[in-house]
């Protein structure tokens, strides 16, 4: 079990220097999250976004080779796979 | 099957994250798990029974109705609602419980993970 | 049910919204049930200027006295108050100072976390 960081921009930055230093960290950017700045996305951490918040904010084509985008339901079986970080 | 917890700090119509808790509550019933959510702070105002609003094309209540048909339980904290000037859950859809932060606490012990919005 | 641990962060300042007082008096809720779960308060970010000595803690201080008295670890992340140029001296010495990777490894530990 890792660590999944839910993260939005309020106090996300607070969650991603947490999780720079964390080696199984698995971040996921929701809501005005996706707006932070990749030069924060922690080294290591895989990243991924909740597609709906991507696309209504028009991002799809400016969202950072790193994001992957998931729905709803993966973000449910990554809940429950790793402990959950809230920064949201 | 794992027992999902939620906290919901913010109410409706100003912030996203009663959507966000909704979107992750609903997927997770979907696929067979069990939702408890505690209604903390203006987070109290989402299961307000008499919500109108142009704008949106679902009220939030009704979102929280959904969420307790499949099977969700949802309590209220007791001293954010009277706060607020809610009369005692009168003003709640049915489902939705009111009660303490000692209910947190109990779904705290109870739940395999627990999410804050 | 059994008892669990839970680290929340509180990572807004003190006084322009309500979280820096409703964030203690979740944590000594959590503490309430039965099963006597078990908190650890740390604060990030901005959320550190509530530690300065100066702050003004008439509405905080009997969510802060429960929680001592139940041993309760209230921790300010080191790095945070470097950034802000705040002086280890200027902090109230119910705070711990802690660096980043030790909270990691706090949150390693428990079982839950939730933000303020």
């Amino acid at each position: 079990m890792g660590n999944l960081y839910l993260i939005n921009k309020e106090y996300g930055e607070n969650g991603l220097k947490l999780a720079e230093y964390d080696g199984e960290a698995v971040v996921v950017l929701i809501q005005d999250g996706v707006y932070i700045d990749p030069a924060l996305y922690p080294n290591k951490a895989k990243i991924y976004a909740i597609k709906q918040d991507v696309q209504k904010r028009g991002l799809n084509d400016r969202l950072h080779k790193r994001v992957e985008c998931i729905d709803y339901s993966q973000l449910v079986d990554l809940i429950v796979e790793n402990k959950v970080i809230n920064f949201a | 099957m794992a027992k999902l917890g939620f906290m919901l700090t913010l109410g409706p119509f100003q912030f996203e994250n009663w959507e966000t808790a909704c979107n992750i509550a609903k997927a997770a019933l979907e696929k067979g798990h069990e939702v408890k959510m505690f209604l903390y702070l203006d987070g109290v105002y989402n299961p307000i029974k008499l919500q109108t609003f142009p704008d949106l094309p679902v009220m939030p209540k009704d979102r929280v109705a959904e969420l307790v048909a499949k099977g969700a339980k949802i309590t209220a904290c007791g001293i954010c609602v009277n706060a607020r000037g809610l009369e005692k859950g009168k003003d709640f859809i049915p489902g939705v419980v009111v009660g303490g932060l000692p209910d947190f606490a109990e779904i705290v012990s109870e739940v395999d993970k627990l999410i804050t919005l | 049910m059994v008892q669990r641990s839970v680290l929340i962060t509180i990572n807004r300042p003190p006084y322009g919204s309500i979280y820096y007082t409703e964030g203690l008096r979740a944590a000594v809720g959590v503490t309430s049930g039965i099963d006597e779960n078990i908190v650890t308060v740390v604060y990030l970010g901005d959320g550190s200027y509530f530690t300065l000595k100066g702050v003004d803690r008439k509405d905080t201080d009997k969510y802060l006295s429960t929680l001592k008295k139940q041993g309760t670890r209230l921790i300010v992340q080191k790095e945070s108050l470097q950034e802000r140029g705040i002086k280890e001296s200027e902090i109230e010495t119910d705070f711990e100072i802690l660096p980043t990777k030790e909270i990691l490894d706090l949150m390693q530990r428990v079982d839950f976390t939730m933000d303020f």
